[in-house]
């Protein structure tokens, strides 16, 4: 199944920015193909923009209409991505500035072939309070923020570091569960955003040239108690991102389980026999450069093994 | 020396009721070809009649005559999807190829579900039902259609189209994979339910069949039998192209634009289709523009267009200002208030009547502030500004509009329909009893038009005027009697006011000298009978463009 991230956030935020980041010629996208769905005006249009350099779709969608839901134009654009004879291996779409992601989101979580990464909403870090008392769209705002996976507090650069701090504890009231990450210009690392590659087994990368950020590798060839596991991430601090990767569970000691982390959101699903290296688990995880200690990481998984 | 040699049809009826009040009351309508010559008494116009070649027709003796029926705001696409279905409804409906009874009570919806399945020949056949409510339904899940037929693929469509419910026989010929229902958080595989984003999931399978070009011109065709059976002359299609322009507009000629359809279609299209991006106002003019090279003689966009403020009423999702609903949900916006900011200021510069679709007070809230921002900037006067639906409003909005030069299109059937319901679920009863306040618009001297956002509300003008002038509820309650109209004002509001909404009053709208022969023509005198039995009134047909088109054959 493709993984779906949901890139929402009120207009202005920097979505777009963000996204356009991810396909610019610089960026690092571990060697994916992306697909983006974006809400612009006029048909859904698949050879809209061709980025050669990651080999990745933009599509154009309009927005269904009011007086019947019949009409669906995302679902009718997934569709159409599905079916291209080199489908991508990792599919964004914005949401529209007034949507509810936590809606688009359920695209990931029953259409077919595909499968929900995480929901990223972005906050403009200087207007954000502002418009979440608007007497329009406040309520439209909170909803929002409240549906975030990963929270980005974007246009950093604008404020000082007061102004900045005052945000970041504004934010943290409204999503009290949530990762909040800093970020200029929508400035952030692939493998933050859409997490690490799907396929295959995880690959040791680093994150890039943003120093912010940084992965810690885990590996352990012992199997882990499921039911002890997932203790522990419960107890994981919020400077702790993203994971992703395979492990060996003791009840299962013949398949390999995936587990997948952004910010709140976690599954560990059954995946593949283990091939004849044989089983063991390996995980990376991605955090805040400064918060994260990477071996109370390591003690914590540690401590889930039989 | 003649311009016109057609000869004159002199129509005497037991009596006109012309809506224009300065001859409100009149004996006979002479017509020559599609215009309308005079109105009076046979002896006020034997000038003309000296004067021109003209014959008496005594068709209409015993029956009135009234101006065409107007509904400013319907959707024949969505008509099309819906009217192919079989009808199993709390509310009686009265279709032109059926009579629709009253179904309520769990026992009965499945008797009724049974008699369908058993009427249809050909045993593969989908049967898709619409109009269940778990109100006067109870729940049926996918055992429960089991029950009915394991061979036949059932879909149960809810009444306002939120949740669709199918048997075992349906998914397989959906042929989706049940894996991805049950890992769906809306879809409920094991009751066969989906609901909310979930019904998208299902549509992805039953699309190509409802959508498919046969089915949607059979039910235009349906249509069209409504449209004509409840009175109308003139309709306006408040979303032109809301599935797919080209297939609609193919589909919409092919069926409409013929010698023997008695209506017109004002085609209005949405302005902009977007949940955000860039403005870019020189496209959107050219686009909206270049619609008008499709113009045929009864399907014509012209220089009115669609925006959205916030969600639907029925799908609770009109944006609500303090205090807000009672189950504390959020409503949605359509367009966000910076981007229906902008798109607004686009088509005001460029001299258009622009049709808001607002439902909650706070939707109609940001289309005064816009249009309060635009006469700012660029003041004009007769600008046709419209609030359509008109769900939810204060008094005070009312006023502003008033002050503003603001129309109102109203669904009336909000009250009848979800009066009781709101009451208890959503706005209390002060809000719901003043849902779609024609009273207090008609205070303010606001010109308002009924509308039946059909397939919303039953496509018949007379059942709105009647819902207007009493606000009966579902459940036999009066819901805010203040804001009821007079008889004349309901009437007003599917005849002139109506055609002043759709820029059409020079033409249309009331019986006059010089205006398009476009009548209804009724069993009974709405004036005689009074608001309470509005809608029993019997329809004999109409008159479009000066020629008579039963509803049923005569003779
Ligand atoms: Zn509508």
């Amino acid at each position: 199944m493709i993984p779906v991230t949901v890139i929402g956030g009120y207009l202005g935020a920097g979505k777009t920015t963000l996204i356009n980041g991810l396909l610019s010629a610089e960026a690092d996208t571990l060697g994916r193909r992306l697909a983006v769905l974006v809400n612009d005006f006029g048909a859904i249009n698949i050879d809209a923009k061709l980025i050669t350099a990651h080999d990745g779709d933009t599509i154009s969608l309009a927005n269904g209409c009011v007086c019947c839901t019949i009409a669906d134009a995302l679902g009718d654009a997934l569709d159409k991505v599905l079916a291209m004879p080199a489908p991508p291996d990792h599919i964004v779409i914005e949401a529209s500035g007034v949507a509810n992601p936590a809606k688009i989101a359920m695209y990931g979580q029953g259409w077919p072939g595909l499968s929900l990464d995480a929901i990223v909403v972005v906050a403009d870090g200087e207007t954000v309070q502002g418009r979440a008392d608007d007497k329009f769209v406040g309520a439209t705002v909170r909803q929002q923020l409240a549906a975030a996976d990963l929270l980005i507090m974007n246009k950093m650069d604008l404020l000082s570091d007061t102004q900045a701090r005052a945000a970041h504890a504004w934010l943290e009231q409204q999503a009290p569960e949530c990762r909040i990450l800093a970020a200029r210009f929508g400035e952030l690392p692939a493998a933050v955003l859409l997490g690490q590659h799907a396929a295959g087994q995880p690959q040791y990368t680093d994150t890039g040239a943003h120093d912010d950020y940084c992965a810690v590798p885990f590996k352990t060839a012992r199997p882990m108690d499921r039911t002890r596991l997932k203790a522990q991430i419960a107890t994981w601090p919020r400077s702790v991102l993203r994971a992703k990767g395979l492990v060996y569970l003791h009840d299962d000691p013949s398949h390999a389980y995936i587990l997948q982390l952004a910010g709140n959101r976690h599954s560990l699903e059954k995946g593949p026999a283990w091939d004849q290296a044989g089983p063991g688990t390996q995980l990376i995880l991605i955090g805040a450069a400064q918060a994260i200690d990477p071996t109370w990481l390591e003690q914590s998984l540690l401590s889930a093994c039989v | 020396m003649a311009r016109n040699m057609e000869q004159i049809t002199v129509y005497p009826a037991r009596v006109v009721r012309t809506m224009e009040p300065a001859l409100p009351v009149a004996e006979a309508v002479a017509v020559r070809g599609s215009q309308i010559v005079e109105v009076g008494s046979l002896e006020t116009m034997q000038p003309w009649l000296a004067a021109h070649p003209h014959k008496i027709d005594d068709r209409f003796r015993d029956h009135v005559i009234m101006p065409g029926f107007i509904d400013p705001h319907l959707h024949p696409s969505m008509a099309a999807v819906l009217l192919p279905m079989h009808f199993i409804t709390a509310l009686e409906w009265h279709l032109p190829w059926q009579e629709v009874p009253a179904t309520r009570g769990h026992n009965e919806f499945l008797d009724r579900l049974k008699a369908i399945d058993l009427e249809i020949a050909d045993p593969e056949e989908p049967l898709f039902s619409w109009g269940h409510h778990p109100i006067w339904h109870g729940e049926v899940d996918r055992q429960t259609l089991n029950g009915i037929s394991t061979t036949r693929p059932i879909v149960v469509w809810h009444r306002g189209f939120h949740v669709l419910v199918v048997n075992d026989a349906a998914v397989a010929w959906m042929g989706m994979d049940e894996a991805d229902g049950e890992r769906h958080p809306q879809v409920n595989m094991a009751e066969g339910r989906f609901f909310e984003t979930g019904l998208s999931l299902a549509y992805r399978y039953f699309n190509p069949y409802i959508l498919a070009p046969d089915r949607f011109e059979g039910g235009l065709n349906r249509l069209r039998e409504v449209v004509h059976h409840g009175g109308h002359t003139t309709i306006g299609d408040m979303a032109a192209g809301m599935f797919d322009l080209n297939m609609e507009w193919d589909a919409l000629v092919k069926v409409l634009e013929r010698d023997d359809t008695p209506f017109r279609v004002q085609m209005i299209p949405p302005g902009f289709r977007s949940g955000g991006g860039a403005v870019d106002g020189d496209r959107l003019i050219e686009r909206t523009v270049g619609l008008r090279q499709r113009n045929t003689h009864r399907l014509r966009f012209y220089d009115h267009v669609k925006l959205f403020a916030d969600g639907g009423f029925y799908a609770g999702l009109m944006q609500l200002g303090p205090p807000g609903a009672i189950d504390g949900e959020a409503g949605e916006w359509m367009t966000p208030p910076e981007t229906f900011e902008q798109v607004a200021r686009v088509y005001w510069n460029e001299g258009f009547k622009i049709h808001v679709h607002c439902t909650g007070d706070l939707g109609v809230e940001l289309a005064l502030d816009t249009l309060e921002k635009l006469q700012w900037e660029r003041p004009r006067f007769n600008h046709r500004f419209t609030i359509e639906h008109f769900g939810v409003s204060t008094p005070e909005q009312v006023r502003r509009m008033a002050d503003l030069g603001a129309l109102a299109s109203v669904n009336i059937y909000y009250v009848h329909e979800l009066g009781d319901a709101f009451w208890r679920h959503k706005l209390g009863h002060e809000r719901a009893s003043q849902m779609s306040r024609l009273g207090t618009l008609a205070r303010h001297n606001v010109t308002t038009a009924l509308h039946t956002d059909f397939t919303m509300a039953p496509a018949l003008p007379l059942n709105s005027a009647w819902v207007a002038a009493t606000r009966i509820s579902e459940a036999g309650h009066v819901m805010g009697p203040e804001e009821r109209l007079t008889l004349d004002q309901a009437l007003r509001a599917i005849t002139i006011d109506a055609a002043y909404i759709l820029g059409l009053e020079h033409e249309i709208g009331s019986i006059r000298a010089g205006k398009t022969a476009d009548f209804t023509i009724l069993g009974q005198d709405p004036y005689e009978v009074g608001a309470e039995n509005l809608r029993e009134i019997p329809i004999w047909g109409t008159v479009f463009e000066g020629r008579p088109f039963p509803t049923k054959l005569e003779g």
